[in-house]
């Protein structure tokens, strides 16, 4: 199986500081990635080099087996890697209605109007909110503000959906509505999904994968459950240390020991 | 297909399009500046008188700055940090005078002087008199300074002074940290003075821009004109390039959103008696005395005919210069904003270099237009000699006004709308026409309706531009007050004053509006 995303000796630096180095993952297709790391360890600026934003300062990204980026170069621009975001503040365009929005998510297809009005349609309506289609993003609540900024994104028909912490600002009760909500879209549009969080428990709800950045470096990858089972990096030892007993066996990490208290 | 990430990214087009758009705006005073190096400095004697003027012209700029602090700063702290009673009434009616010619409040001085039957040399006259009327405009800026300083103050910082040493430490602690905002304004307030002839022209003081005036217009000699003009900018620059730099660094950080709940007036009983005693002594100097002088001699006979056809004789013209100056510093300050706001070096050079040209005397920019329309062919009288002139020569003098609206306005929106625009293949125009442009409507309006107004006082410029048989309102007060009998000068000023307070009260209905519309995103 053909890896989606190829992160080669990836490596990013601002102002001549380095936000990470050797940067190496391969995402299959149809996976479900997290990407986890305490605040500042880069994982948002690693999700804006895959999502075509900014330009590695070293080593290669590959996309669906097209070369995408190479150092200090942007190969294949941003609208034309077959991906989506949702952003961390949504980017909902302000004064545009919901339908709006999502139509002009569409200005890179050359679809006819009737086509991208058809195809924004079924996004709201996939995203449950063809209801909202008429309103202004400012006169929605904070999960329906969601729904509109994923109908933006599944619009386009992506094969790589990347979601860039968007539901640090929402109740928990929203936060599971919108797990269920985009794990059925993930599904039903055959979606590969890269969520960047610092919350375990929200990259275990979503994802069946993950890797752990530290200190500019990947500190372990693999399956989310065995990460959580036996943590080797400082950010998931903490977090698993801090869980209560019985969300730690529901989350199937390790029950926690009397010596590690 | 140009993506609209370019916004959000470094890159040479923002220096080349800076410095092309600040090209524009400097155009009118580059001629003069240029020409001043072809000139026989040796040749040109100061003279007694022009010295004279200056040390005038600075003493009472001193003193309008000192009188300003004086009354503008407990103002600005109190209305920052309180609610009082007819709080935003006072704020608004202190706005006016602001917005309005120095020489009307002069002429309401004179009148009231002659109403109270005080001396040709008393208080209300000469220097003293030009000091409140300058006061009167350096006041309300010291005010709005200090409110916006202790406004953007964090509110967490404010509960932990109060917590610290009750009331007191939040004055003093607030106090302290606006003290910068109203020491630059009350000092950007005299520096504008100097440039001013319209209250001494009226006061029977004369200042250094009234030499200036009477060098071109009634000695009709440019070169000496000029030079008398370039000296003044030396001067001012001198005086206000230290300041200037200090503001643009504080804009320039003050301009970005922030992520931190900003203080929020309260209620205090303190507040309710001090406030409105604060504002009322404020509003007597800045306000209500120069406009009681104007409305004793309207009781007695209102011209309301001579008003009628005044106000239609030259509300067209006044209309025209003021739109398209608001037009032409607007359209200048789009571009300009876009190119830096987004980069922190571009953002407070730029501020500085608007900054320098709105403090330089309007003379030198219009007596630069004059040179270049000498030198230009028939065929570009359009650009040079007409109405059109007029307006863009205010227009770019005040470009700072809606660089600095627009520039708050979009380092306010996210980085990510363009970056999702990006990711969906919107194309740049698209996104500007689309997003962009509408997000920016309601600032670009207005920009337009504040450099509008503010043009409408600047009548240096439009003495030495306008072309012949036409006429402006303020001109036309400005050129018949010597002549015309009280009444009819005064219903002509309180005219003037009405239809600013008309546009004043439509923005800040508009902004009401904008207040009250739902806020997106986190």
């Amino acid at each position: 199986m053909n890896p989606i995303v190829q992160l080669k000796n990836i490596a990013k630096e601002f102002h001549a500081v380095e936000i990470f180095r050797d940067i190496s993952l391969d995402i299959q297709s149809g996976e479900r990635f997290a990407l986890l790391g305490p605040s500042g360890c880069g994982k948002s600026t690693l999700l804006r080099l895959i999502a075509g934003l900014d330009a590695p300062t070293n080593g290669e990204l590959w996309i669906d087996g097209q070369a995408a980026s190479l150092a200090g170069r942007i190969l294949l621009p941003a609208h034309q890697r077959g991906l989506a975001m949702v952003f961390q503040d949504l980017a909902l365009w302000p004064n545009l209605t919901v339908h709006q929005n999502v139509e002009l998510g569409l200005a890179g297809t050359s679809l006819a109007r009737v086509q991208r009005r058809e195809r924004a349609e079924s996004a709201l309506s996939a995203c449950r909110i063809a209801e909202l289609g008429g309103r202004k993003p400012g006169e929605l609540s904070g999960g329906q503000q969601q729904r509109v900024a994923l109908a933006r994104a599944l619009t386009a028909e992506p094969k790589l959906l990347l979601l860039d912490e968007p539901f640090s600002s929402l109740d928990i009760a929203n936060k599971s509505h919108l797990y269920a909500v985009i794990r059925r879209l993930c599904t039903d549009f055959h979606l590969t999904l890269i969520v960047v969080s610092h919350d375990p428990l929200e990259a275990a709800a979503l994802c069946s994968h993950a890797a752990v950045l530290e200190r500019g470096r990947i500190a372990e990858i693999g399956g989310l459950q065995a990460l959580l089972r036996n943590p080797v990096s400082e950010t998931l030892r903490e977090f698993v240390a801090q869980l209560p007993v019985p969300t730690r066996k529901e989350s199937g990490a390790p029950a926690r020991s009397e010596e590690s208290n | 297909m140009i993506s609209p990430a370019v916004l959000e990214q470094p890159g040479h087009w923002r220096s080349l399009g800076l410095v092309s758009v600040l090209l524009i705006v400097i155009s009118p005073t580059l001629p003069l500046l240029l020409q001043a190096f072809d000139w026989s400095w040796s040749a040109f004697s100061f003279g007694r008188d022009f010295v004279a003027a200056i040390l005038r012209s600075v003493i009472v700029a001193a003193g309008a700055s000192l009188c300003a602090l004086g009354l503008g700063f407990p103002c600005g702290l109190v209305a920052g940090l309180y609610r009082f009673p007819a709080r935003r009434l006072m704020l608004a009616a202190l706005a006016v005078p602001l917005l309005m010619p120095a020489f009307l409040w002069a002429i309401g001085l004179s009148m009231l002087r002659i109403e109270l039957g005080l001396s040709r040399n008393g208080f209300l006259s000469g220097a003293s008199g030009s000091i409140w009327s300058f006061a009167a405009l350096a006041t309300p800026l010291v005010v709005f300074a200090v409110l916006v300083a202790v406004r953007l103050l964090p509110g967490t910082a404010i509960d932990a002074a109060r917590l610290a040493g009750g009331e007191r430490a939040v004055l003093r602690y607030a106090g302290y940290a606006a003290l910068p905002a109203g020491v630059t304004a009350c000092l950007l307030g005299g520096i504008l003075s100097l440039s001013d002839p319209g209250p001494g022209q009226i006061l029977g003081f004369s200042g250094v821009a009234t030499q200036i005036l009477i060098s071109f217009s009634a000695l009709y000699d440019f070169e000496l004109a000029a030079q008398q003009g370039l000296v003044t900018a030396a001067i001012v620059l001198l005086a206000a390039s230290p300041l200037i730099w200090l503001v643009a660094r504080h804009l320039t950080l003050a301009l970005l959103p922030r992520e931190v709940r900003l203080m929020e007036p309260r209620s205090s009983r303190t507040a309710d008696w001090a406030g409105p005693a604060l504002f009322g002594v404020t509003l007597l100097m800045a306000l209500l005395a120069p406009v009681a002088g104007l409305a004793q001699p309207v009781l007695s006979e209102l011209w309301l005919d001579s008003v009628v056809t005044t106000v239609a004789r030259t509300g067209g013209n006044t209309l025209f210069y003021s739109a398209v100056a608001g037009l032409v510093a607007t359209a200048s300050a789009v571009p300009l904003a876009i190119c830096a706001t987004r980069v922190a070096s571009l953002r407070a050079s730029l501020l500085a270099g608007l900054l320098l040209i709105l403090v330089l005397p309007p003379a030198v920019g219009a007596l630069g237009t004059v040179l270049m329309a000498s030198e230009a062919p028939v065929w570009l009288d359009p650009i040079f000699r007409s109405r059109f002139t007029v307006a863009a020569v205010l227009g770019l003098r005040l470009t700072a006004i809606p660089t600095v609206v627009l520039m708050r306005a979009i380092g306010s929106a996210p980085a990510s709308w363009a970056l999702a625009g990006a990711l969906h293949g919107v194309p740049l125009l698209t996104y500007l026409r689309r997003v962009l442009a509408p997000f920016l409507a309601g600032p670009i309006f207005m920009s337009i309706a504040l450099v509008a107004l503010v043009a409408t006082a600047d009548i240096t410029t439009v003495l030495l531009l306008q072309p012949p048989g036409q006429d402006s309102l303020s001109i036309a007060l400005f050129t018949v007050m010597a002549n015309a009998p009280e009444s009819m000068v005064a219903s002509l000023c309180l005219a003037y004053l009405l239809l600013g307070c008309l546009v004043i009260g439509a923005l800040m209905f508009l902004m009401s509006l904008k207040g009250r519309l739902p806020r997106v995103g986190r």
